[in-house]
């Protein structure tokens, strides 16, 4: 005898069988859940704008700070003939700044770079 | 070959097509909501727990890594759905003595639940089961009423299958022991 054999079991679960769902039940369901997606895509697109503006802002304040500490502009106007000299400009200082800056930008694009290649094979894993 | 096809509907919907989404509610809703239906008994909110079941599946929908069959996976987000809910009003069921179920033969059981034909006993049995705890219901509906094999049973629940045949076994002399209580 094995217990796929209980009649009386299958028959009483069947006949305390729950009512069917409400005839618009996927309907509903659908709807949440493109209430879901564009949660989602708003809440990605608030998350890269916070993203953009700390590192624009975090770009501006070194400038700022390399401008204020370690560079000195010095210009010079003269009319009617106008005369732009960086004096005291130190061309290693300058460099040293542009350097900074394409570090930061590559390091920028390889982190969004490896978080995007890891989320493309997470997604194809699935095929596996 | 079902369970390849769900896994290109997933990628599908990873990918921007969420409307095909709809093909699993439509396959499993009444399934789902059968099992919820089972620990949950109040119709609406048995409802409301399919419904928030499959919005869990689709936010995690990602994590799904194939290991086991979508359905496992699905069935498990629902018993734990429902599991939840159930721990915010707690039930008092009876108690029953591990000797008292020890008496009981296998024999004697399978005769008993072999007969379907006797109305009396089927109410008492109906009675019975409205008594069992969350997961021996769960687990009978899932063998019996959905017609799921132990292995697949010892998957969602996170067991071993021989524990849960062991468990199966008991649930049935417990509904005996009920039934003539």
């Amino acid at each position: 005898m094995t217990m796929k054999q209980d009649k009386a079991i299958l028959k009483a679960l069947k006949s305390q069988e729950s009512p069917a769902l409400s005839y618009d039940f996927n309907a509903r369901l659908m709807s949440r859940v493109y209430v879901v997606v564009e949660k989602k895509k708003k809440r990605a697109y608030i998350l890269s704008l916070c993203l953009i503006s700390t590192v624009s802002l975090g770009l501006i304040s070194l400038a700022g700070y390399l401008l204020k500490d370690h560079l000195v502009l010095d210009f010079t106007l003269t009319l009617p003939r106008m005369n732009f000299t960086i004096g005291s400009l130190s061309k290693y200082s300058f460099s040293i700044y542009i350097a900074v800056l394409t570090f930061i930008l590559i390091g920028l694009d390889t982190y969004f770079r490896h978080i995007f290649i890891k989320r493309k094979n997470n997604k194809s894993g699935l095929l596996n | 070959m079902e369970n390849q096809d769900e896994i290109i509907y997933i990628k599908r919907i990873l990918d921007g097509e969420t409307n095909l989404f709809s093909y699993f509610p439509e396959r499993y809703s009444r399934s789902i909501h059968s099992l919820i239906a089972r620990i949950i008994p109040l119709k609406e909110d048995a409802e409301e727990l399919t419904q928030d079941t499959f919005l869990k599946a689709f936010r995690k929908l990602d994590t799904f890594k194939g290991e086991c069959s979508f359905s496992t996976w699905l069935f498990r987000i629902a018993y734990n759905t429902a599991i939840s809910a159930t721990r915010k009003r707690r039930i008092i069921l009876p108690a029953i003595d591990d000797a008292m179920l020890e008496r009981v033969s296998d024999e004697l059981v399978d005769t008993v639940f072999e007969d379907d034909e006797d109305e009396i006993r089927l109410q008492k049995l109906e009675a019975a089961i409205n008594k069992l705890t969350v997961e021996e219901k769960t687990l009978i509906t899932l063998f019996y009423t959905d017609n799921k094999p132990v292995a697949e049973i010892a998957d969602l629940l996170e067991q071993t299958t021989d524990n849960v045949k062991v468990r199966l076994f008991r649930v049935r002399k417990k509904l005996y022991v009920l039934m003539n209580n």
